[in-house]
């Protein structure tokens, strides 16, 4: 994300990877205190749009989202 | 004062969105020089009784790129009273270019815009590298104005080469993209393309989803210091993905003071919600100073198929896109086995619908027959396979068997085709007219058309929109965001960019096939209904009496800034 004075909150929280992210990097980084397969898991299954790429990796250009859809 | 070219008696759409106006427009040396009551004498009189005068329409996405080398009237946009488009969207644009990646360009171009390899390999002699040499080679055979968008992977491959398709950038080579970028503005283009999720023809993404988002900010600083635009394809079927697009779109705009547009805003059953959803976000962004507009097609998604070649109907029929694949022979011989074909049958049964369509099989239709299955044009499926009692995918390879799969198929009205709810999205301020997508996927569907469609359908039908409103929309509205000099209004010092049209009659027609591609392809296309006369610059190009003329003033035209 670029810096910028105005903050909205986001519609879902997400995050852009980092250089050589990965499930586990990210997992590890974003969802500190879950046990690493659980927040893999999690993770996979709030972006099923990467997970299921047929190519299967991140690119630093995605959308990773960091909690699961909210209602409404 | 004498001048070149009076339209008298019109009713003037100036293309600011207010009231229209009975008067008169004077032109001279290309340039609009009165408008109102224009007093004196000119070369050529026109009088348009009973006709609106507007500012020619602006196309904001096309991927005319390749068919401007052999085509400078981008046909048959120009017959639809678009004066200006802008080429080179989605990331990919024919510039700036080493002679080594023209196969993997042009591969990918290919794939993704679905060109024909045989036109786009028979039509291009690559005589450019940089951009400013492709901006020679088109410049001389332009009848219509020119406003190119660099593309961002092609930059990428130009400073990075083959790694450009492999990795991150380093901060030197991010550097060197800059000033790369810096280029192509000075050379005439008019912003940077970019892409979120588009793949190449192996199944990679496209380079410039390789950026870190600090490549993409540096670029953007650089559209900042030139007062650039950044077009952009994000994940357009997806509500959370899109706002979260629309966020850091809104960010670039922001830090660095540029406009940003996205395509497309697409309506579908799939995902019912997303547009309100995005337009509540975009005016959130905008209240707080961002400049995001999402660019929304006016048609409905309709699509062709045949078995010659991979298409985007078979995106989810993996066996369908592998049989397509096979050499000619051996497709025939797969289509014909018991075995294979019982596989392609359970696959259509229990296929995955492709993101935001409405596909079933049974509704296709025979669109272009072969010569054996003339007597079928424009059946459906399902009554030729309850004719012939088989079921619906034997029918469509039976058929294209019977013509050495020269039979094209058609589905109608796949994908963004509630005009009802469409029409109130339209007449948002906030949402752009574009996506058109003109001069791509050409046998697939024809992109031509959607600005007749919008009087037809939303000025006519659903009455959402004005005829002032619907030319702002096709006109000063474009320009402003693109920041294209000196067009988009009728107004004196302004370019004479001019259509002249029947406002009870403006329509898109039918689609149609015409043989007018090099190496004797086809494509899709639609004529246009009640335009009446198109100017360029101050000169006829196209006539409804007289057809496309020998003029050629059409103009790269430059940046407002």
């Amino acid at each position: 994300m670029t810096n910028n004075a105005v903050r909205i909150a986001p519609r879902r929280n997400f995050i852009q990877p980092k250089p050589g992210d990965s499930w586990e990097s990210i997992a590890t980084r974003e969802l500190a205190g879950t046990p690493l397969e659980d927040a893999v898991n999690m993770l996979k299954s709030w972006n099923l749009y990467v997970a299921f790429r047929p190519v299967g990796a991140i690119t630093p250009t995605d959308v990773i989202f960091i909690e699961p859809p909210r209602a409404g | 004062m004498s001048l070149d070219l009076i339209i008298r008696n019109a009713r003037v759409c100036d293309g600011s969105g207010g009231p229209s106006f009975t008067g008169d427009v004077g032109v001279r040396g290309g340039r609009i020089v009165a408008v109102g009551e224009v007093s004196g004498d000119a070369a050529e009189v026109v009088d348009a009784k009973g006709l609106v005068v507007a500012p020619g329409f602006i196309d904001p996405h096309t991927h005319y790129d390749a068919q401007l080398v052999w085509d400078g009237l981008a046909q048959p946009s120009l017959e639809h009273g678009i004066t200006t488009i802008v080429p080179g969207n989605c990331s990919l644009s024919l510039a700036p270019l080493r002679a080594e990646h023209r196969e993997l360009l042009g591969a990918t171009f290919r794939k993704i815009e679905e060109m024909p390899k045989n036109a786009f390999d028979a039509g291009l002699t690559w005589k450019w590298e940089t951009f400013g040499e492709y901006v020679d080679a088109i410049r001389g055979g332009l009848g219509i104005n020119v406003a190119p968008a660099v593309g961002h992977s092609l930059i990428r491959l130009w400073v990075m080469g083959d790694d450009a398709r492999e990795r991150a950038a380093t901060d030197d080579e991010i550097a060197a993209m800059q000033e790369a970028l810096r280029e192509c503005l000075r050379a005439g283009a008019i912003g940077m393309s970019g892409s979120w999720v588009d793949i190449d023809h192996e199944n990679r993404p496209v380079p410039a989803r390789l950026a870190e988002p600090k490549e993409l900010d540096a670029l953007c600083a650089v559209l900042g210091e030139f007062g650039a635009i950044l077009q952009i394809v994000p994940e357009f079927w997806d509500a959370d993905l899109l706002c979260a697009r629309i966020d850091i779109l809104a960010d670039l705009s922001r830090k660095h003071g540029i406009s940003t547009t996205f395509s497309p805003l697409f309506d579908s059953n799939a995902a019912p919600e997303l547009c309100g959803i995005a337009l509540e976000r975009i005016k959130l962004q905008t209240a707080h100073g961002a400049r995001v507009v999402p660019q929304m097609q006016t048609r409905p998604i309709d699509l062709s198929f045949d078995l010659t070649a991979p298409m985007s109907t078979f995106a989810t029929l993996p066996s369908w896109w592998a049989t397509t694949l096979m050499p000619h022979d051996q497709k025939l011989a797969a289509l014909r086995d018991p075995e294979h074909r019982a596989k392609l049958k359970a696959e259509i049964e229990h296929f995955m619908m492709p993101i935001g369509l409405q596909i079933d099989f049974a509704d296709a239709f025979v669109k272009r027959p072969g010569p054996n299955s003339k007597h079928l044009e424009g059946r459906t499926i399902r009554d030729i396979a309850a004719e012939r009692g088989c079921h619906i995918a034997e029918a469509i390879i039976d058929v294209a068997l019977e013509d050495d799969l020269q039979t094209s198929y058609g589905l109608e009205a796949l994908g963004h085709n509630d005009t009802a709810k469409i029409a109130n999205f339209l007449a948002e301020p906030l949402i752009g007219i574009g996506a058109g997508d003109g001069g791509a996927h050409v046998t697939n569907f024809s992109t031509y058309g959607d600005t007749g469609y919008l009087f037809s359908q939303y000025v006519r039908g659903h009455k959402t929109l004005s005829v002032e409103q619907a030319v702002h929309k096709l006109t000063w509205d474009i320009a402003n965001l693109w920041g294209i000099k000196d067009r988009g209004l009728l107004k004196p010092g302004y370019a004479a960019d001019l259509v002249i049209f029947d406002p009870a009659a403006i329509d898109r027609g039918p689609e149609i096939s015409v043989d007018d591609l090099p190496a004797d392809g086809f494509r899709y296309i639609r004529r246009a209904a009640g335009i009446e006369q198109v100017f360029v610059n101050g000169r006829r190009a196209y006539s409804r009496d007289g057809g496309y003329t020998e003029a050629r003033t059409g103009a790269i035209v430059p940046m407002a800034a």
